[in-house]
């Protein structure tokens, strides 16, 4: 149980650092955390029914479900292309601005209209 | 013919590669023609599909041969016939737009290519997982054509739609957790069919939908999910506002009406006509506040989309038929007037209407075609919006305030749309000399812009003329049956109906160019939320939905 507090945990970390958090990068640190935390959840729901590995030889008991583990694969995956979109979004803002600040460059936003 | 399905997938995903292979291997610039050949081959199949989905049938596929609940399965049924049929037809005259105005390269066409097969997938999917994978790639796809133009507007409008969505594709993630651990597979159907045997555990079932509804219903914008769109549709490419506003919005929400409809959550439903009218009231609160004339059309998306929830929420069989005959319309118009804008700023260069006023009436074919897309937007017979807006407010009878509210809306749009109408009408701005220096602006439009707008319009007045004919189509795709109508369309009291709403549009803008009128509007352009605030309304929203569920699911 004290697994399922620690990823409740680090799920609420991460969207208090995503809402909370004025500076673009760690913004984006933060939905990897939330995203990560969501990874954790679903290896810990395929953990329930066993402990082993699921390589399928004789006298194997106890085998965790494969499925969440194989679809974390394509969720990892897709969170990765997501920060790195993301960072390169950040920098291409850098450079425009010369601040990371979302709060600095609304305000920028705003005047100019 | 089973294999036909899968195709409407892989042909844009194989195109896509193509337009980068021709370029980088054999340096042929052939981008936009390769794709506007794989969409046209995409709407042939579609319409080769047509005759088995019409008598009823669901055309299956099974990816990699294994069946359900344990494979992934790809169908065809009305509801998605007819949501790939939006999204061909509206991404075909995108493309073709985009091919006239000549400043994107083969990557655009690429990443367009990728947004078109995500979201014919998405909506064909039965299996859960699969449409998160498929609506991560519209959304990977489409932050990288909102920020195309690489300006400062177009990058942030980008990064927030990308935090936001990505909040709340997490909260999509988080649902499936949830029903994976009650029932054990992610196949649609088989939850479906499960779900009676859980009676005890029917309350976190239902969380999980919720959290779903919510993760999807960012991109399908609704109160209070809406706060990124403005911002992206109107910062993006011309083509790519019509194919965000036209069809990702519908295309997320039918996969909300299929999640929905197919695990059965009648409460849950409801709640949508509520959401759906506040949504309307505000969209076009805001939108009337607006002076950049794309945000005025971003922001009737949401309030359009409003219309569409609210006429969901209210889930008879005749309420739906409305609701899906709005959504092919709205599609129609709005991809319509983005692209009659489009032109205006593709010769221009200017957004504001102040700027603008008037210069329309050197164009008087895109003055044809905006009015028709106005027309309709706004509900005036004989054109489409009028036959789809007046199903919807007829289903909502039954809940006056919802009813009250949408009528609201529909006053809005009418004062916002005259607004945004100064653009072809008046006298120019004499002062710009930009005007004067550069005549002949008529013959600058490029052919291929002028075969969409004409396209669409076309479509606009045929599927206005022959509601019944077209209601009739949609609700046997839907729901497999003809549903009684006893509702004239062009009766006496709806015309009344729009009648005063124009009246008091008309009034309403009057008041709103007084001096006093403009400082409130001021005041209301001016009260947009930060990035953090919509974050935060993200996470408001879905705990709202949670407690007003546990509420009212405990009161029924």
């Amino acid at each position: 149980m004290m697994a399922f507090y620690l990823i409740i945990s680090l799920f609420l970390l991460g969207i208090w650092g995503i809402v909370s958090k004025d500076n673009l990068i760690k913004k984006i640190i933060s939905l990897n955390i939330f995203n990560s935390s969501l990874v954790v959840l679903f290896i810990y729901i395929g953990s329930r029914t066993g402990s082993t590995a699921p390589i399928m030889e004789k006298n194997i008991k106890n085998v965790v479900d494969p499925l969440p583990q194989a679809l974390m694969l394509t969720s990892i995956v897709i969170s990765i292309c997501i920060m790195a979109l993301a960072l390169s979004l950040a920098m291409k803002v850098y450079k425009k601005h010369g601040t990371l600040s979302i709060s600095r460059i609304e305000n920028k936003l705003n005047k100019d209209e | 013919m089973n294999n036909l399905v899968i195709l409407l997938v892989i042909i844009p995903f194989l195109a896509s590669f193509l337009t980068l292979f021709e370029k980088y291997a054999f340096g042929i610039e052939k981008a936009p023609q390769t794709a506007i050949v794989a969409t046209s081959c995409c709407l042939v199949l579609l319409l080769f599909l047509f005759p088995p989905v019409f008598k009823g049938k669901t055309i299956e596929y099974f990816l990699g041969g294994w069946k359900e609940p344990v494979g992934i399965t790809i169908y065809m049924d009305g509801l998605s016939w007819i949501a790939s049929f939006i999204g061909i037809v509206i991404g075909l005259v995108s493309l073709f737009f985009s091919w006239g105005e000549k400043k994107y390269e083969h990557k655009f066409y690429f990443f367009f290519l990728i947004l078109l097969g995500g979201m014919e997938g998405a909506i064909m999917t039965g299996d859960i997982f699969n449409m998160f994978v498929f609506f991560e790639i519209v959304s990977i796809a489409s932050y990288i054509l909102i920020a195309y133009s690489k300006k400062t507007k177009s990058l942030m409008a980008s990064f927030n739609y990308l935090l936001i969505s990505s909040l709340g594709m997490g909260f999509f993630l988080l649902g499936i957790a949830l029903l994976y651990q009650q029932t054990g597979i992610f196949s649609l159907r088989g939850i479906a069919g499960l779900k009676n045997q859980l009676i005890p555990n029917t309350r976190i079932l239902n969380i999980a939908i919720i959290s779903l509804v919510v993760g999807i219903g960012v991109k399908a914008a609704f109160f209070p999910l809406h706060t990124w769109l403005p911002d992206a549709h109107a910062f993006a490419p011309h083509p790519v506002s019509s194919i965000l506003s036209g069809v990702m919005i519908k295309i997320s929400f039918l996969a909300i009406w299929r999640i929905i409809r197919i695990l059965d959550t009648p409460s849950l439903q409801h709640i949508f006509i509520w959401i759906g009218a506040f949504t309307a009231l505000l969209g076009a609160i805001f939108a009337i506040a607006q002076s950049d004339c794309k945000k005025i059309l971003a922001y009737h998306s949401i309030s359009q989309m409003g219309f569409i929830i609210a006429g969901f929420g209210v889930a008879t069989s005749f309420s739906l038929v409305a609701s899906l005959y709005h959504i092919l319309n709205h599609s129609l118009f709005k991809s319509l007037l983005f692209l009659s804008v489009g032109v205006v700023i593709y010769l221009t260069g200017k957004r504001k209407i102040d700027e603008l006023a008037g210069f329309g009436n050197k164009i008087p074919f895109v003055k044809v075609t905006f009015l028709v897309g106005a027309l309709s937007i706004c509900g005036v017979p004989p054109f489409n919006g009028y036959a789809s807006k007046t199903l919807i407010s007829t289903s909502l009878k039954d809940y006056p305030l919802a009813y009250f509210l949408i009528f609201i809306a529909s006053v809005g749009t009418f004062t916002s749309f005259i607004k945004l109408s100064r653009i072809f009408r008046g006298k120019i701005n004499q002062e710009n000399t930009f005007y004067k220096e550069q005549k002949n602006f008529k013959e600058k439009i490029p052919k291929k812009m002028i075969f969409p707008l004409f396209t669409l319009s076309a479509l606009c007045i045929i599927t206005g003329l022959y509601p019944e004919t077209t209601t009739g189509l949609i609700s046997r795709l839907i729901l497999n049956e003809k549903i009684k109508t006893d509702l004239h369309f062009y009766s006496l009291s709806n015309f009344t109906g729009s009648l005063f709403s124009l009246i008091f549009g008309l009034s309403f803008y009057l008041l709103i160019i007084t001096q006093k009128g403009s400082k409130v509007m001021n005041f209301l352009r001016k009260t947009r939320p930060t990035l953090n605030s919509s974050l935060l309304l993200v996470v408001a929203g879905f705990l709202l939905i949670v407690v007003f569920y546990l509420l009212t699911g405990k009161a029924t």
